[in-house]
């Protein structure tokens, strides 16, 4: 059923982008396809749950899943449902006030996914909280992938949202590089943090730490943690992640 | 029972060089102008074509101890593989499309195994590796290109080069590194094996 509201979604999108841009449309290589109808389609799916905890006054868990439904060769519409339970408040990511009760919310949100090269991501997505948080927030999710045929392939990538239920921005930034890799598995090594401000924060608070990352290939399966200090104190953060992609011929 | 009995008698004259060690699901192997069910302990033969099913994978254990694995929906043949006793002189397969999987015995002249797609050819000796080749779908190295071979080392060093352009230099791929080769392109430098999945939408 969702699959079949994404494909007529997905429809119209691409009937609007090819008439509000013929010009493009015609435009010659490198990008002549931009607008076309990718062939074949892709569909994918993205599994994931994380935990967060901080030293002080901060204890969340997120969970939940991605769709993916290619456009064009360049772009794919996107569409995440997730889960937050957050124990503490005035952590990175929350649009709730620092309260000690546990706090439950759903976040729903749709967009598109930009793939300009290989290997780069943009993510512009909207949506709105449901539960204990019930206002909009907006996202955007950035991965490039640099010197991808070279020794240690280098990966930067950033994400920034705005939830307008506390008026606080939050974002995340991480860089790593490809350490080893195999038929198996992959391993991932680099560093990254959270930046937040706005709502009640008194001024930008951040945090930032080493992580390492593992890819099991054959699993589809990412694992990633990450430890560190900021203006919270010592924090930790673990997440895990199952891929499934589909062709349409 | 009764296809490894004519696979047996068909192959009498013919070398044979290994066997199905493993089946999971189903195959086909054509024979000259007969088309017999893949079954465990069937002997294979220079010239035989192997073509795996949706959820078909084939294991075969040639007689020199080197072992291909054909995925599925995949195709190949022997195109040759010459041993002198349990000692390979030669061996070329031919990947028609899907994945092969080999693990190459080591012998001491190089190099005498190698896999080719209609636009790869990948040469190596005592070592393993992954071919596949895709058609109908674009290469990530070049979006307007629908037919691309990939070939990822998993031990050993593997000699790539595209025999539909002769004038590009081949790649040597090493240890825990892949190169794609793109239609007519020249083989692209080595990338890490599983790149293509981190680059993939939904990694972040």
């Amino acid at each position: 059923m969702m699959r079949r509201a994404l494909m007529t979604m997905r429809r119209a999108i691409l009937i609007a982008i090819l008439t509000l841009m013929p010009a493009a449309a015609a435009r010659s290589a490198p990008y002549s396809d931009f607008f076309s109808e990718a062939n074949p389609q892709h569909f994918s799916l993205t599994m994931f749950a994380s935990t967060f905890a901080g030293q002080y006054k901060y204890v969340a868990s997120h969970e939940g899943f991605e769709l993916e439904q290619t456009l064009t060769p360049y772009i794919g519409l996107v569409g995440r449902v997730s889960g937050y339970q957050i124990y503490e408040g005035d952590g990175w990511d929350t649009p709730l006030r620092g309260e000690s009760r546990p706090r439950n919310f759903g976040v729903l949100l749709a967009g598109l996914d930009f793939q300009p090269i290989q290997g780069t991501s943009l993510k512009v997505l909207s949506g709105g909280d449901v539960g204990d948080s019930d206002r909009a927030r907006i996202e955007g999710d950035f991965s490039s992938w640099l010197w991808l045929h070279s020794r240690h392939p280098f990966n930067f990538a950033f994400t920034g949202d705005h939830f307008y239920n506390n008026d606080l921005s939050g974002g995340t930034v991480d860089v790593r590089t490809i350490l080893t890799s195999s038929r198996d598995a992959t391993w991932l090594i680099g560093g990254g943090g959270q930046l937040w401000d706005g709502g009640n924060t008194p001024h930008l608070m951040k945090e930032f730490g080493p992580d390492l990352g593992i890819v099991l290939r054959r699993l589809k399966t990412n694992l990633d943690v990450q430890a560190g200090y900021g203006n919270q104190g010592v924090y930790g953060t673990v997440a895990i992640s199952h891929h499934f992609g589909w062709d349409e011929e | 029972m009764i296809a490894i009995i004519l696979a047996s008698r068909l192959s009498a004259a013919q070398d044979i060089v290994g066997e199905i060690g493993k089946l999971s699901g189903s195959a086909k192997l054509t024979r000259g102008t007969s088309d017999l069910e893949v079954a465990v302990a069937m002997p294979v033969a220079v010239g035989d074509k192997i073509r795996t099913e949706a959820s078909g994978q084939v294991w075969i254990t040639f007689h020199d101890g080197s072992k291909a694995e054909l995925g599925e929906s995949s195709s190949m043949t022997i195109d040759n593989y010459a041993l002198s006793g349990s000692t390979r002189k030669s061996a070329l397969l031919k990947l028609w499309g899907g994945h092969l999987h080999t693990i190459v015995a080591i012998v001491s002249t190089p190099p005498v195994f190698e896999v080719h797609t209609p636009n790869a050819t990948a040469a190596a000796r005592g070592t393993e590796f992954d071919t596949a080749f895709v058609e109908g779908h674009p290469c990530p190295e070049d979006h307007s290109c629908m037919r691309y071979t990939t070939v990822g080392v998993s031990k050993g060093i593997v000699e790539v080069s595209n025999p539909l352009n002769t004038a590009a230099p081949s790649v040597q791929v090493g240890e825990g590194y892949e190169t794609t080769i793109p239609c007519e392109s020249p083989a692209t430098s080595p990338a890490p094996l599983g790149m293509e999945d981190l680059g993939a939408p939904g990694y972040h």
